[in-house]
């Protein structure tokens, strides 16, 4: 419950401070403020399939349950925020370099994270029994986030073959204080929702697990 | 004796299928005809674009031969055998994949040079096409391996495999055909096929891991 | 580490859940040198599960087995050195003939010699299809197939799910007496049927699943 309220509080004060009070970008106008959404989105992207990844190593290692809960729901939660930045990057393109796609390093690196979490949702919903599911999938995302640097470090290399002098504009912008810190702060609250939301679809999953157990029909019968 | 009796084994039964060795072949040719007919046959145009194409259809007719690769053994119960067997099940994959790379990838490697005359390569081209496939496909083997181990139990494994090992392959395919494409144009290519070859290496020794770990989970 | 050639099995709280429904649960049984087991039970109540749950090759998520009072966690690849287990449909590759397919099961148990597989064709009377495919053999020879690995293994613990499915008379007799001489060498048996199952010198403990 806590989190629930502490994450629309942080949603509200972080989108209230980005898009009213951080000024306006002298080059790009009002336009830039999709990065109080986009930025974030990519970081969570990334950050939620190391996670992924990590509780996958737990639960191979060790079995326990809650790691593989962790490891299954926070794959579709890092897949939306993949989306969500890649959209709001096209989104963003298109006013300021004229176009919604652009095949530098970034985008692309985002584009593949994109078909990793496919690839380990996809794999879930295929998979009949739970555990099994659960642990075909943490061995997915370990070899996905040992592929990750390769395919990042393949990808700029490959990048600066072919993009040479036009990266400097699509770099991001250096970011002065009255707008590092709105970003930093939506960073926070993006976390925040993504744990917020985990700890809603875990306990989801688990009461969908333990139905047959009885706390979990003693909780519906006082309803 | 163990280890050749099974070296044996694998190649009686990839030989019993002589439809497994040369469809990926006939693919391999049939789709890179396809390009200088459906694009342009201009020289100039095939010479800029045969690293990549080539590296690419490459991909693709391995990418077919994955799906086979641990089906009929799983299928038949044989699979089940060798996990409970005693022996060590990463042994037992590895060599199936080398031999299932020994008999469909390696006529598509050597078919290469013949495959780079055709898409106007100057010589040390082809002979850099040559090395990088023999790197890389073997990476590509043993990647896709683990996503052949992942989805062999399922009813439409088919359709999920590509999407899982398709991230997994791009840097070779970066790599690899950068390195053909810097040698049409007479540049370093080195890097790039050193590179190939510590990614070889690492997913020969790092693959068979991950790939039995999924066959057993698979097996549940 | 496993001490004696056959060990003591204990599996202790077994249970089993496929999608929703629960297979069984709280089974509890052991095996001592010489002891032979016959689960029983109508179709679908999850017989194959325990055998495939006994072999490790579904895992055991609640309940534990013991070998010679060692978590099978801890010993994996040994106890499967001394585990041989035959499936329902006979492990049997259609690509190979008989012989080949029999040799695949000796490479398995360590036999390399080509005399000695040759005569284990005649115990189940197989030697007139030994070079057929395995795509032409009948139901019951791909079973006698997959049987003949019996006469020749070493292992000490057999898991057989449904043995006898598929094959004649003549047969079921031979593989009784096979199975008989297998628990006189104390060696550890459990296998699967729909009925029971009378096999002369062989004192079975039934366990039943409903």
């Amino acid at each position: 419950m806590f989190l629930n309220t502490a994450t629309i509080i942080l949603f509200i004060i972080g989108l209230y401070w980005s898009l009213v009070i951080a000024p306006a970008d002298y080059q790009q106008g009002d336009v830039y403020r999709i990065i109080f959404i986009h930025v974030p989105a990519a970081w969570l992207s990334m950050a939620v399939y190391v996670i992924m990844a990590v509780a996958g190593t737990v639960t191979l290692i060790w079995r326990a349950k809650i790691a593989e809960i962790i490891c299954v729901q926070a794959a579709p939660v890092g897949l939306s925020f993949t989306v969500i930045a890649l959209v709001t990057g096209m989104l963003w393109g298109k006013p300021t370099w004229g176009t919604y796609w652009v095949w530098d390093a970034r985008l692309t690196s985002e584009l593949i994270l994109l078909f990793l979490y496919i690839g380990v949702v996809g794999l879930y919903k295929s998979i009949s029994d739970a555990r099994s599911a659960a642990r075909a999938c943490s061995i997915l995302s370990i070899v996905g986030v040992v592929n990750i640097p390769i395919i990042h470090f393949s990808v700029n290399w490959w990048n600066t073959l072919h993009q040479g002098a036009t990266v400097t504009k699509l770099s991001a912008p250096s970011a002065h204080s009255s707008m590092l810190y709105p970003l930093l702060f939506m960073g926070c609250t993006f976390f925040i929702y993504f744990v917020t939301i985990l700890f809603i679809r875990s306990r989801s999953d688990i009461l969908k697990r333990e139905r047959g157990k009885q706390w979990v029909q003693e909780i519906f019968n006082e309803f | 004796m163990f280890f050749m009796m099974l070296v044996k084994q694998d190649f009686l039964l990839i030989f019993r299928r002589k439809s497994d060795i040369l469809y990926p072949l006939f693919f391999y040719f049939l789709v890179l005809i396809l390009f200088p007919l459906g694009i342009s046959a201009d020289s100039q145009l095939l010479k800029e674009i045969g690293a990549g194409v080539i590296w690419i259809v490459s991909l693709l007719a391995t990418l077919i031969t994955l799906n086979e690769l641990f089906s009929r053994d799983f299928h038949d119960g044989t699979m089940e055998q060798f996990v409970i067997s005693g022996y060590s099940l990463e042994i037992f994959l590895t060599t199936k994949i080398l031999t299932r790379w020994l008999t469909t990838a390696l006529p598509l490697v050597l078919a290469s040079p013949f495959v780079g005359i055709v898409f106007n390569m100057p010589l040390n081209a082809i002979f850099v096409l040559f090395i990088s496939l023999i790197l890389g496909t073997p990476i590509f083997y043993f990647i896709g391996a683990i996503g052949s181990s992942l989805t062999v139990g399922l009813k439409r494994g088919g359709l999920l495999l590509p999407s899982i090992v398709m991230p997994l392959y791009i840097p070779t395919i970066v790599f690899g055909s950068s390195a053909v494409h810097a040698a049409v144009y007479d540049s370093s290519y080195n890097g790039q096929l050193a590179i190939l070859g510590a990614m070889l290496i690492l997913s020969v020794t790092i693959a068979p891991f991950a790939i039995a770990a999924s066959i057993r989970t698979s097996m549940e | 580490m496993i001490k004696k050639l056959t060990p003591n099995v204990n599996a202790q709280l077994l249970s089993c859940t496929r999608g929703n429904k629960v297979l069984y649960s709280n089974v509890n049984f052991t095996l001592e040198p010489g002891d032979a087991i016959q689960i029983q039970g109508p179709n679908g109540c999850g017989k194959t599960s325990l055998l495939k749950q006994f072999c490790q090759i579904i895992p055991t998520y609640n309940g534990e087995i013991f070998i010679d009072d060692v978590p099978v966690r801890s010993v994996k690849q040994e106890f499967f050195s001394l585990l041989l287990y035959t499936g329902h449909s006979p492990a049997i590759k259609k690509d190979l003939t008989c012989f080949e397919n029999i040799q695949y099961m000796g490479l398995l148990d360590g036999i390399f010699d080509e005399n000695l597989l040759e005569e284990n064709l005649e115990h189940l009377s197989l030697s007139k299809s030994r070079d057929t495919l395995g795509s032409d053999l009948s139901r019951g020879q791909s079973q006698k197939t997959a049987l003949s690995r019996l006469f020749f293994t070493k292992r000490p613990v057999w898991v057989l799910d449904e043995p006898f499915s598929g094959l004649d008379l003549s047969s079921i007799s031979v593989i009784k007496k096979i199975l008989a001489k297998h628990i006189q060498e104390k060696n550890i048996l459990l296998i699967t049927s729909h009925e029971n199952i009378e096999i002369p010198g062989v004192a079975f403990k039934n366990l039943e699943i409903d």
